[in-house]
């Protein structure tokens, strides 16, 4: 909450809270040897992904911290933007200019552009679009040490130097602070919203595979399977409902813009004390996953096929969620040769810490290691958080 | 030879096979140097099969203390793959096999030798292609592209390699063998697939690549919209990205390019035009359709004087011959071209191609054009002949007068080249001291101390610069241009 004196993560309290309102501030706390780690904070809405930190730490909160101008060059489609800024203010930014950042991870309005990179997780539009690393041109950083760093540039094409903005996005902020971003834009084009209900997942995912071989192009094509029934939601070009009926043979249900769109971008993520998972995996294993999963009894079953993502939620009263939190090892070891993950996005306060959020390392999680020692060898940041307890 | 490198030879001949083993002055030639000017003879050449042999081999060099450059197809731009400092050069050719195609999971494995090309032919009959398509991509390899993040004119609606490779088996340059990412999209942890991708060669060498695959367009409409000023055709470039369209491919050509293609390749282009864009539509016809339209009407808004259509895949194939063969007909009006790589934002284009004018006047070379203007990137090409005493120094000077302007305009150094060694100077133009040391920590992370592929990427002081125009080429772009 804002001003809020306490802060916690899975249980575990803040020993301090620190709001800097200058870059100059944060340098200051960065840089400051109080023998804590630092938890970055952004817009809060992802708060619950990553383990309990080690150790005594600090909450960083970032929303005052940078202080630039959201600078937009329309004609190149490129925007540079402090890394406090809010997607909602982002995207009403570059909506005067009918463009738009195709980024859109759970409940993003008020997730700011920093929180995003770190994270590093898409919504829907990730089908059409990419994951939200595509979409970094050029990143400032803090270092643990407290110096700022920069890579990339603000042209849409770009190989000067290391591609440090792929390392940075999805570290969760244990290599750095971003503070600055530059990000390529695309122009808003006309869609429309359409569900159709199917038998089941294979019904659903059969049509998804058709309309992705006949080039339509859906900007999203998410299937959602609950107890009662298996749902597609679809988002068109415009004027291609006719074509891709018959391409398809089904009739498409058109449904008001949004709404639908809403529901599967924030699944898992609406309510408190989910126990929400993301599951990557190949096209060809989707089917198997869904199976083992459903023995699980989730409440929801998100299936982004092009993207290759699977999200499960169970409800806080679902009494299965329990069960399905013990499953979660054996799972992750009976996919673990078909180049299947699991991450634990969210769970109830009453399984926090019993499962490891990221999963088994490999061998290349030595690598993982040394950058984190390279950038951070004293574990200022986010100590204990991520994969493999980086 | 001394004793040592007959000792190493031997060596590398029990890993490889004495037949994949080049030591000899004679054929070590072809090997001193890429698509670039500069050159060095490398003391030994090694064509490895498999991953095992590159990990001996890495392993050897580290024991002998000798530097190490891989080698795709030797077609890279930006000197990636010049043994600066000799040594071993590791050359992927034998490395070309397609392992699987898998088309249920859109993916292919392949190993790090496979030709560009060959990999979206062996696709094509699942209707499936490989996105990046440099200019040669004949020749050019997946190892290789992915050493240098390559792009190519489809990157524009496509994105460049590192859109499309999903995970990778590396050999570090420490010589530790290990995948990084896999088949799906997202792995846990750091994105060190991303980090690796680009690296020209500095972190390691790829031994097996799991990409992307995409369906074939429904449909393709292939435009070559003709114009009496290079002005024109770049006002136009904007005016069709700002209503809203991303054309699969968006390229324009000059009228020295045009005339040397059209006599060279004979692809059908107007040889009086000043300059033409090839434009490239695809998609579901009904989208494509409107597209056409939008983009033409961007066109004729710019005094487009004509535009003609492809009408059949034969005529789409002979306007993309001459655009992906532009280059190479160069040849036939000058001895000598160098290939320039650099970025502006696209609303600076005009600017850009008017800067590059006056450098090409002042210096006296003539200049070719032929780019990927959809995304702002340049290619001019500087005609020269360099038998002519100093003319290359010349022309490096001129080049990095023209790296300045882009950098000037708020560009970049290279959209798709890479720095290499050709550019690796230029660096603190961009970047200060700590971001340049920043990158550099990524190489001791792959266990690099500086004898793998060194002199590439970033400014490694004295060692790297003893060829004199490198100074030279420095110095023409002004102390001002150092921040």
């Amino acid at each position: 909450m804002p001003g809020s004196k306490t802060f916690n993560i899975k249980g575990k309290a803040a020993t301090e809270i620190y709001r800097p309102n200058s870059i100059e501030k944060l340098i200051q706390i960065v840089t400051n040897r109080d023998g804590l780690t630092l938890v970055p904070v952004g817009g809060k809405t992802q708060l619950d992904l990553g383990d309990t930190p080690t150790g005594d730490f600090a909450a960083l909160h970032l929303v005052d911290a940078f202080h630039g101008k959201i600078d937009h060059e329309p004609a190149d489609l490129t925007v540079v933007l402090p890394a406090n800024t809010t997607l909602g203010k982002l995207q009403a930014t570059l909506m005067k200019s009918g463009q738009r950042l195709p980024i859109d991870p759970p409940n993003s309005e008020n997730a700011t552009i920093g929180g995003i990179l770190a994270v590093g997780i898409g919504g829907p539009l990730q089908s059409r679009f990419g994951p939200p690393r595509d979409w970094v041109l050029g990143m400032s950083v803090l270092r643990a040490d407290g110096e700022l760093v920069r890579a990339g540039g603000r042209v849409v094409k770009n190989v000067t130097g290391y591609d440090l903005m792929r390392l940075w996005c999805g570290s969760l902020g244990t290599i750095g602070l971003i503070t600055e971003v530059a990000l390529r834009v695309t122009p808003v084009t006309e869609t429309e919203d359409y569900s159709l209900v199917t038998e089941n997942f294979e019904e659903a995912h059969k049509i998804v595979e058709q309309i992705y071989k006949e080039d339509i192009r859906p900007e999203c094509s998410d299937i959602l399977i609950n107890p009662t029934a298996s749902t597609l939601f679809l988002r068109l070009p415009k004027n291609v409902r006719k074509v891709t009926q018959s391409l398809i043979n089904y009739d498409l249900q058109q449904e008001q813009a949004g709404a639908m769109y809403l529901q599967m971008r924030d699944l898992g993520f609406t309510t408190n004390d989910d126990l929400t998972i993301r599951i990557s995996c190949t096209n060809s294993t989707l089917k198997f996953i869904i199976a083992k999963l459903q023995q699980m009894h989730p409440d929801n079953l998100l299936i982004r096929p092009l993207s290759g993502l699977i999200r499960a939620t169970w409800k806080s009263k679902n009494p299965q969620a329990l069960d399905a939190s013990k499953e979660i090892p054996f799972l992750r070891k009976q996919l673990q040769q078909k180049d299947t993950t699991i991450i634990i996005e969210r769970s109830p306060k009453h399984l926090d810490n019993k499962v490891d959020t990221w999963g088994p390392t490999g061998i290349s999680f030595k690598l993982m290691q040394k950058i984190k020692n390279t950038y951070d060898p004293d574990g200022r940041f986010n100590r204990g958080r991520y994969f493999g307890g980086i | 030879m001394s004793k040592n490198n007959k000792q190493l030879v031997k060596q590398l001949q029990k890993i490889v096979g004495a037949e994949n083993v080049l030591y000899k002055t004679e054929d070590l030639i072809p090997y001193e140097m890429d698509g670039t000017v500069e050159r060095h003879l490398p003391d030994f050449v090694v064509f490895p099969s498999c991953t095992q042999e590159i990990v001996e081999i890495v392993e050897l060099s580290k024991k002998f203390m000798i530097p190490i450059t891989p080698r795709g197809a030797g077609t890279g731009l930006s000197g990636g793959a010049i043994p600066i400092h000799g040594g071993i050069v590791i050359v992927t050719a034998r490395m070309r096999k397609i392992i699987e195609i898998d088309p249920i999971n859109r993916i292919a494995i392949v190993e790090p030798g496979v030709p560009n090309i060959n990999l979206t032919t062996a696709a094509a009959s699942d209707g499936l292609f490989y996105a990046p398509d440099p200019s040669s991509q004949k020749a050019c390899t997946i190892g290789g592209n992915i050493a240098e993040n390559a792009g190519g004119p489809h990157c524009l609606a496509l994105g460049v390699t590192t859109n499309h490779v999903l995970g990778m088996e590396i050999v570090t340059a420490d010589g530790e063998p290990m995948w990084i990412g896999g088949k799906t999209p997202e792995s846990v942890g750091y994105d060190v697939r991303g980090l690796f991708i680009g690296s020209e060669g500095t972190l390691g060498i790829a031994t097996k690549i799991v990409v992307r695959l995409l369906p074939i367009p429904a449909t393709i409409t292939t435009m070559l919209a003709i114009f009496n000023n290079i002005e024109d055709a770049c006002h136009a470039v904007s005016s069709i990205i700002e209503s809203g369209l991303i054309p699969a491919a968006l390229e324009l050509i000059d009228k020295v390019t045009l005339q040397a293609a059209e006599a060279g390749l004979n692809c059908g282009y107007p040889s009086d035009a000043e300059a033409v864009l090839l434009i490239e539509i695809d998609g579901l016809q009904e989208i494509v359709d409107t597209q056409v339209k939008q983009a033409e009407e961007a066109c004729k808004q710019h005094q487009a004087s004509e535009i003609r259509k492809a009408q059949s895949p034969d005529e789409r194939e002979l306007l993309w011959k001459g655009r992906k063969g532009a280059i190479g007909a160069l040849g036939r009006i000058a001895p000598n071209y160098y290939i320039l790589d650099g970025v502006v934002p696209r609303s600076r284009l005009v600017e850009t191609m008017l800067e590059v004018g006056k450098i090409s006047e002042k210096y006296g070379f003539p200049v070719a054009n032929v780019f990927h203007a959809g995304d702002g990137n340049i290619h001019p090409n500087l005609l020269f002949d360099e038998r002519i005493p100093g003319t290359t120094e010349k022309v490096l000077q001129a080049g990095a007068e023209i790296m300045n302007v882009c950098i000037s305009f708020g560009g970049t150094l290279s959209g798709e080249h890479g720095v290499g060694y050709e550019k690796q100077r230029f660096m603190p133009w961009l970047y200060n001291e700590i971001d340049l040391e920043n990158m550099r920590s990524v190489r001791t992370v792959f266990g690099n101390s500086g004898m793998f592929n060194p002199c590439k990427i970033l400014p490694e002081g004295s060692g790297c610069g003893e060829i004199a125009n490198i100074p030279m080429a420095v110095s023409a772009a002004g102390p001002d241009a150092w921040i």
